[in-house]
């Protein structure tokens, strides 16, 4: 168990609260995208994050994004029969991202990713109280 | 990742000077065995040195990388440059009780 072990983890926090954020930045992007590589509006995306085996103590351990997934719900369906991309009905396949949700999702990225830095400071200050031993 | 290895030669310093101030005792009181087998105090302490070093040129490096804009978490330029923080000062730490050390010797009455 390194001294920097849980400076480490709290990294591999810090990466994932980015990916999170990388993904709702996508999302809010794309809010309004009908067309896409694979065809049809765009997706709703969101990052799955695993745990890294390891017990706490043994220096190992952390998060890691595992995967990103597209969201499987229906796209929103809006009425613009002017629109290139509606269908025969006048109805464009809008993509499934809602703006509170995602808002909602870009706080708890913010704060969790704050919470991580405060694990970090957290270590930092019992390093530099270790080496306090002994003093004065 | 480097630093760990700094922070597993320290306590071996410690456990140097500790013998050696063994050993003096032990002289001291007649013994006949005096210093210590293993790496010596100046190799440890250079090892510990270079670790440091590494890590600060790898703050350097990320640092450098930040500013021409490569991609590099700016968090793990942060941290990279903590962690050779907080190792330069365990380091200067364990140099001023070496030194202490020294100095009480050096203070006895001969």
């Amino acid at each position: 168990m390194g001294n920097f072990s849980s400076i480490d983890i709290s990294a591999s926090g810090l990466f994932a609260q980015r990916a999170r954020l990388d993904a709702i930045a996508n999302n809010i992007a794309n809010a309004n995208t009908t067309r896409t590589a694979k065809g049809g509006p765009y997706r709703r995306q969101e990052v799955l994050l695993r745990a890294v085996s390891g017990d706490a103590g043994s220096g190992s351990g952390g998060v890691a994004v595992d995967k990103v997934v597209e969201s499987t719900d229906p796209p929103k369906m809006v009425y613009e029969p002017g629109n290139p991309d509606a269908d025969s009905a006048g109805y464009v396949a809008m993509p499934n991202v809602n703006p509170v949700q995602e808002m909602v999702d870009m706080i708890t990225a913010t704060r969790a990713y704050e919470a991580n830095i405060q694990a970090v400071n957290a270590a930092r200050t019992m390093a530099s109280k270790a080496l306090e031993i002994g003093k004065g | 990742m480097k630093i760990d290895s700094i922070f597993s030669q320290l306590p071996q310093s410690q456990s140097v000077t500790g013998s050696q101030s063994t050993g003096v005792t032990s002289s001291l009181s007649g013994s006949s065995s005096a210093g210590s087998s293993g790496t010596s105090f100046g190799e440890t302490l250079k090892d510990a040195v270079k670790n440091v070093s590494d890590l600060q040129n790898g703050a350097d490096d990320m640092a450098n990388k930040l500013a021409t804009g490569e991609p590099v978490e700016i968090h793990q330029a942060m941290l990279a440059m903590q962690k050779a923080s907080m190792a330069l000062q365990f380091t200067v730490q364990v140099r001023n009780k070496v030194l202490d050390a020294y100095q009480e010797i050096m203070r006895m009455q001969v």
